[in-house]
């Protein structure tokens, strides 16, 4: 079965994304803001990895953070959206839920999440990127989608930046890690500390992490460091495998491969004593 | 691509309720105001005790209020007793002597002779189950003993967020006396209503998350009221009791305004029952905080109780807060409300300082 973005967000795609970069005067047939497809991907993005707060050869860095949005969030989304369907099957998330998405790019994981609420979405977001830009284009599409009205959404450079102010106490947590461990630069272990810091902070509840990835072996090498230090802490591995989904484009249908996984530590009702 | 569903790896997390432990396994149990410990501590009894075959299964607490709404809460004639006079039938029983008590304080027992004496005499636990609730206000001496010397199982319900003393337990304190495991944390807060669980939790630090509130909003803002003098006080709580009826508990600082406020209150309330409970009197037995009225009580006493409206008076004596042991009198002063909650102060007016130190008028609404 093909899957398919709620049409929200298809809208809200072509107006902040999509119609932007064709309506450019600098984009022509096979480019984008006049940089063919396959010099966009390997020098604008660098494969993803690119700092996207710097301007490259007249492009600016919220040109850069579009052509992203244009050439990659589509197909992330897709996976992602298919993935939260499967998870709540007919069923909307707990109330409560608190969603963090390390490296969200333009809120891919926080759109993705709100298209499984049939209604206006409410959660609390937390959007991780190093990119100022990019974290300002999740903004604008966060704010554009009516359906994130009632999303508390919070902007951050690095997780050790996150702000909670409330209590400690049992609300569910979704994080979302998608497309992150390709980065040469992250360390797992590392991330896994300073997430399980962000956790306690937030209380006691149930948190599950769900892991996307390209399906090429370099980009999932750190998975299995990864996958021990949320162990390390507590976390069941509930899936792990490749996997594939359905995708409409212009040509036809195709079938987009990717890595997935899934984690989940259940609420701790126990309470460790230092004794 | 293939993922379980949230409800299937949720469901991973089903362990055991406290309701479903072994009767005949040693238990620890934390949770927040109105996580229902106390009746959990009286069903357990209950349960334990259909159980045990000698029956001997004693629920022991931290004052004679809490004792007496024990003993009004169990239906099956479980001992409730207070951890003072438990001790002392228990010690004067197995060694046929007093009870040992401090030369300082006659009131304070000797706990290192006690358990000295006991380890000699070879006594061992005898007691099928213990059961201790608010166990965060016993001297820690009194699990060592317990642990020792008294029940071969031991069920501890504790909140130390909540404890109102100087001298009071901690949970890793209590653990490291009694071999218990880690404690099982309760989550929801069955008893307020949200609007009174956030002026609880403002003054809420600690351990524990913050609980889960199970019950709806019903959209009445707990509030700050200045008052002229006693009489002033007597015609609010009078006042609300004739039109807004249920339990209305009134939590005094000092004993003296308590004694005054509650001959005002039967002056004014005829007809309604109106009790002023008094450590020195010992009159527990005379107040069934079950049934609808008002009573008076100091935060010693006002301890594991609830009320359908709690007054808390004299404010300006507990805020600003001043220390760990203040705040924490605070929250469980606040806690003890399910629907309605009042902060009284005056004639003066409260100082800037104790002032900041209360919620905000949109948790806190200013009258």
């Amino acid at each position: 079965m093909t899957t398919q973005l709620p049409r929200w967000l298809v809208s809200l795609r072509s107006s902040v994304v999509v119609e932007p970069v064709r309506n450019d005067p600098r984009t022509v047939e096979h480019t984008v803001f006049g940089i063919d497809l396959k010099t966009a991907q390997r020098k604008v993005l660098a494969n993803g990895q690119a700092n996207f707060d710097k301007s490259w050869n007249g492009l600016s860095p919220h040109d850069r953070a579009l052509v992203y949005a244009y050439l990659n969030q589509l197909g992330h989304l897709e996976e992602l959206v298919e993935a939260f369907r499967q998870l709540f099957k007919d069923q909307e998330p707990p109330n409560e839920t608190i969603l963090i998405d390390i490296g969200c790019g333009p809120c891919t994981g926080g759109l993705a999440f709100t298209s499984v609420y049939s209604n206006t979405a409410r959660f609390d977001y937390i959007g991780v990127d190093r990119s100022q830009t990019m974290r300002e284009l999740g903004e604008l599409m966060a704010a554009t989608a009516t359906q994130m009205n009632e999303v508390n959404r919070q902007w951050i450079a690095d997780i050790t930046s996150a702000k909670w102010n409330s209590a400690p106490g049992w609300r569910p947590i979704i994080v979302v890690v998608s497309y992150l461990l390709a980065s040469p630069t992250l360390i797992p272990g590392q991330l896994v500390t300073q997430l399980e810091t962000l956790l306690r902070k937030i209380g006691n509840g149930p948190v599950t992490v769900l892991y996307t990835n390209s399906n090429q072996p370099i980009a999932n090498l750190k998975f299995p460091e990864f996958n021990d230090s949320l162990n390390k802490i507590g976390f069941k591995l509930y899936a792990d495998d490749e996997g594939e989904i359905v995708v409409s484009r212009r040509d036809g249908s195709t079938k987009r491969n990717f890595r997935y996984a899934l984690f989940h530590r259940p609420l701790k009702r126990i309470l460790k004593l230092d004794n | 691509m293939k993922l379980p569903t949230y409800e299937e790896i949720s469901s991973d997390e089903k362990q055991l309720e406290v309701r479903e432990w072994p009767p005949n396994e040693s238990l620890f149990v934390v949770g927040p105001p109105g996580s229902g410990k106390t009746v959990l501590a009286v069903l357990r009894a209950e349960m334990v005790s259909e159980w045990a075959e000698e029956k001997d299964v004693i629920l022991v607490t931290y004052n004679r209020m809490l004792r007496r709404l024990l003993d009004l809460l169990d239906r099956s004639g479980v001992n409730a007793s207070t951890m003072h006079s438990f001790v002392w039938n228990h010690y004067t029983h197995v060694t046929k002597e007093d009870v040992p008590t401090l030369q300082t304080n006659s009131y304070v027992y000797n706990w290192k002779n006690m358990i000295s004496h006991l380890s000699q005499s070879s006594v061992s636990s005898s007691l099928s189950c213990l059961i201790v609730d608010e166990g965060q206000d016993l001297p820690v001496d009194f699990f060592r003993y317990t642990a020792r010397f008294v029940a071969k199982t031991l069920t501890v319900f504790a909140d130390q967020d909540q404890a109102i003393g100087d001298r009071h337990t901690t949970l890793e304190q209590i653990k490291g006396a009694t071999g218990l495991d880690d404690p099982i944390i309760l989550q929801n807060n069955h008893r307020n209503t949200p609007e009174v669980a956030r002026v609880a939790e403002h003054f809420h630090s600690g351990l524990l998350p913050a609980a889960k509130v199970s019950r709806n909003s019903i959209g009445e803002v707990p509030r700050l009221v200045k008052t002229r003098d006693i009489d002033h006080v007597a015609v609010l709580v009078s006042n609300w009791r004739q039109t807004r009826g249920g339990s209305v508990g009134v939590i005094v600082v000092r004993n003296e305004t308590g004694i005054a406020l509650h001959q005002k209150l039967k002056d004014r309330l005829s007809g309604t029952r109106v009790d002023i409970y008094r450590n020195d009197d010992k009159n527990e037995n005379s107040i069934n905080v079950l049934n609808d009225g008002v009573t008076v009580l100091n935060k010693e006493s006002v301890k594991g109780q609830e009320f359908d409206t709690v007054f808390i008076l004299e404010i300006e004596h507990l805020i600003p807060i001043a220390n760990d042991t203040d705040r924490r009198a605070m929250y469980m002063m606040c806690s003890r409300a399910r629907d309605h909650l009042f902060l009284i102060y005056g004639p003066t007016e409260l100082t800037v300082p104790a002032a900041e130190a209360l919620p905000g008028p949109e948790i806190l609404e200013r009258v």
